[in-house]
């Protein structure tokens, strides 16, 4: 099963570190399987806010999906997807 | 409009004179980075050795610094560099840069060097120098202390040096409100060199805006947007720069132990979610900062702030270390002796390399833990001897470079012009080597900072692993932000702004006509000059404009990233030509002439 680990402010919300979630062969469905495990928690805040939906950085294998196919990347079972808010520094 | 002033310190002399700003530097170099190097450039005698008497010192606000402009509180220090030998310009936020523009300053120049310890006071219009011996040797906590009682003001500001710029340190920083550090390329030792152990200042004057109006409109749209953006808006106050840690682990270009790998599995030991979780204890803000990226963290009897990200990994993961503990008290005693925690960081990492590897021997470390990857007792140990220079720690105060270079092995720094590198990994991120190759003070991630498209895909999301295109970005970026460095305004504020943004609140905030295409061939002039500034110095693009040999040969080991090396060689050639410079690195004639440079 894809292994999804979450940070920062996601982590927050789902409420753990990680988990193994089936259901996804690309990344845009395993998010919905995200968003039914999660169910509102993850659906409001972390999709679709009020103000805004939350931007993501999502990393898949250490990629970043834009570079992969964006949220039509293939997933397959030992794979693992890395779920960030977007934060920035220096 | 009316402009601040200037004052010159001639330390041999001990005399304090005021001066106007030369309006037409103003109008070409802005303030703060451009105007400094413009002044130095102009002012220093070249070859000139950077810890002698010939050596200047510049202060140097930007025109918006303590002004109502978002962040509007940066000031810069510029100076040749006795790390690097090349230019200097290290930026500081807090609270001392707004202070002295209030009492009325854009520029401090200091010449010469004082007969004993001394500061510089400055209340207003009144400057004068005042004896330091009884502070000479104290940390930059009890030095800030000790001078606020002294001058009976406790809302002065006081930007010092500690233990390792008194003792030349080459990587020795200044301190400014106990806590923010214009940190990098030693330019704390050249403060050292003058005997001068501090500034301090008190102000009453207020910000007057060009056209207020006009300013106000555009502070009004420059808000909203740092508001909405979910890195100013969100991210940053939120978790600060600490929450990189894991990103850019999981992009497996989070450099490990010297730079032998790029992905650690401890590191989310030192995370910034793994900081909020333990020693954070609340949020900082610079002046005028509606971001407040600071972080404050409690150890035992003492408080602080940070680590940010860079300290995270420099005292951290490139240590080998994962516990938070450790990096915090170095972290700490690198802003109480006055040290670059960066440099710092490389520095302990490669001689942890020298010493796992045979090169330092055992009976060099005294009665001092071993220097282990991994050892968080030995990284407080020798943090605190080379910041003292105590020991072996007389050797690790040079820097890297040098450390390496006496065993016969400087392959083991990981340096740009000598200066030790960031926390992201070249050989996994493209557009950064070039950033770090090409930076006219040495290795530097704010200089341009890519990792904003190439990780966080702002503006646009760029292939880290791609070359194609990163020269433009680079130049654009390096340009963008010389002029950003020059204005007086934080450079995280580019998350949200843009180059119309910076040039609406230079016109409208300093009267300075500039639009988004000035603004941006003023930076590129700034850049130039700080380019003509080191070829003068002797730099070498063949040689200077590289990066280590590890990240050019040694392909990353395992992870995301593995088997990628960097490869600046298909960049720089490009990046020379988008900038009018030769093959060899050098401005042409036509390039200068259209940027006005004689
Ligand atoms: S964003 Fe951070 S570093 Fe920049 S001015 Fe604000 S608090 Fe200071």
């Amino acid at each position: 099963m894809p292994r999804v680990s979450f940070f920062g402010i996601v982590r927050e919300i789902v409420g753990e570190k990680e988990t193994l979630i089936s259901g996804g062969d690309t990344v845009g469905s395993l998010l919905e399987a995200i968003s039914a495990k999660y169910g509102m928690r993850f659906n409001e805040k972390v999709m679709e806010t009020p103000e805004r939906k939350l931007d993501l950085i999502l990393l898949l294998n250490g990629r970043h999906i834009e570079h992969i196919g964006g949220l039509s990347a293939p997933v397959k079972e030992e794979d693992h997807l890395a779920v960030f808010p977007l934060v920035g520094g220096g | 409009m009316e402009r601040l002033n200037m004052l010159r310190v001639n330390l041999t002399e001990g005399t304090v004179k005021q001066e106007p700003l030369n309006e037409e530097w103003v109008k070409q170099y802005i303030g703060g980075r451009g105007y400094g190097t413009k002044l130095l450039y102009e002012e220093l005698e070249p070859g000139t050795d950077p810890l002698s008497e010939g050596n200047k010192l510049i202060f140097a606000n930007g025109p918006l610094t303590g002004s109502n402009v978002p962040t509007g509180g940066r000031y810069m220090v510029v100076t040749k560099s006795p790390l690097t030998g090349f230019i200097a310009s290290s930026n500081s936020g807090g609270y001392w840069g707004a202070e002295l523009a209030r009492a009325g300053y854009m520029v401090l120049v200091f010449e010469g060097k004082a007969k004993k310890p001394v500061y510089l006071w400055i209340k207003d219009d009144k400057a004068e120098l005042r004896d330091a011996s009884s502070l000479w040797g104290k940390d930059t906590h009890l030095t800030t202390d000790a001078l606020l009682e002294e001058v009976g003001d406790p809302k002065a500001r006081v930007a010092c040096i500690g233990p390792a710029g008194e003792k030349l340190s080459k990587i020795a920083s200044i301190i400014n409100d106990k806590h923010r550090a214009a940190g990098r390329s030693g330019v704390g030792a050249v403060m050292g060199s003058k005997n001068l152990k501090a500034i301090v200042v008190r102000g009453s004057g207020t910000f007057k805006a060009a056209n207020p109006e006009g300013l106000k409109e555009t502070l009004r749209g420059a808000m909203q947007k740092i508001k909405e953006n979910g890195v100013t808006g969100e991210g940053l106050p939120t978790y600060g720069t600490a929450v990189l840690v894991n990103i850019l682990n999981q992009l497996g270009s989070y450099p490990f132990k010297n730079f032998q790998e790029a992905q650690n599995e401890g590191a989310e030991n030192h995370s910034g979610e793994k900081l909020a979780e333990t020693y954070l204890t609340g949020r900082t803000n610079c002046f005028a900062c509606p971001i407040g990226c600071g972080r404050e963290t409690a150890l035992d009897d003492k408080k602080g702030e940070g680590p940010e990200y860079e300290t995270l990994w420099a005292l951290g993961s490139n240590c080998g270390v994962n516990d938070l503990e450790p990096i915090i008290r170095a972290n700490y005693l690198c802003n109480e002796l006055g040290l670059d925690t960066i440099s710092a960081g490389g520095t302990i990492s490669a001689a942890m390399e020298l010493y796992e590897k045979g090169y330092i021997k055992e009976e060099e470390l005294g009665v001092g833990p071993e220097l282990r990857f991994g050892s968080g007792d030995a990284l407080v140990y020798w943090t605190e001897k080379m910041g003292k220079l105590e020991g072996l720690g007389e050797k690790l105060a040079e820097g890297s470079y040098r450390l390496s270079e006496s065993y016969g092995h400087p392959e083991f720094s990981i340096t740009v012009k000598k200066q030790e590198l960031p926390a992201y990994d070249p050989r996994g991120i493209q557009g950064i080597g070039l950033t770090y190759a090409v930076s006219n003070r040495g290795a530097c991630h704010v200089r341009g900072y890519l990792i904003s498209p190439e990780v966080l895909g702002i503006p646009e999301k760029l292939d880290p692993w791609e070359t194609e295109g990163k020269a433009q970005w680079g130049k654009t970026f390096h340009d963008l932000t010389a002029a950003i460095d020059s204005s007086g305004v934080c450079l995280f504020t580019s998350f949200a702004l843009g180059a119309d943004d910076y040039a609406d609140m230079i016109r409208n905030g300093a009267g300075i006509d500039l639009n988004a295409e000035s603004l941006l061939e003023a930076g590129d002039r700034i850049w130039t000059l700080e380019r003509l500034f080191n070829l003068r110095e002797g730099l070498d693009a063949a040689r200077d404009d590289t990066l280590p040999v590890r990240l050019l040969k040694e392909p990353i080991p395992k992870g995301p990233a593995e088997g990628k090396l960097s490869r600046i060689d298909k960049m720089i050639p490009e990046y020379y030509k988008l900038r009018g410079w030769d093959e060899k690195g050098v401005p042409t004639p036509a390039k200068l002439a259209e940027l006005g440079i004689k």
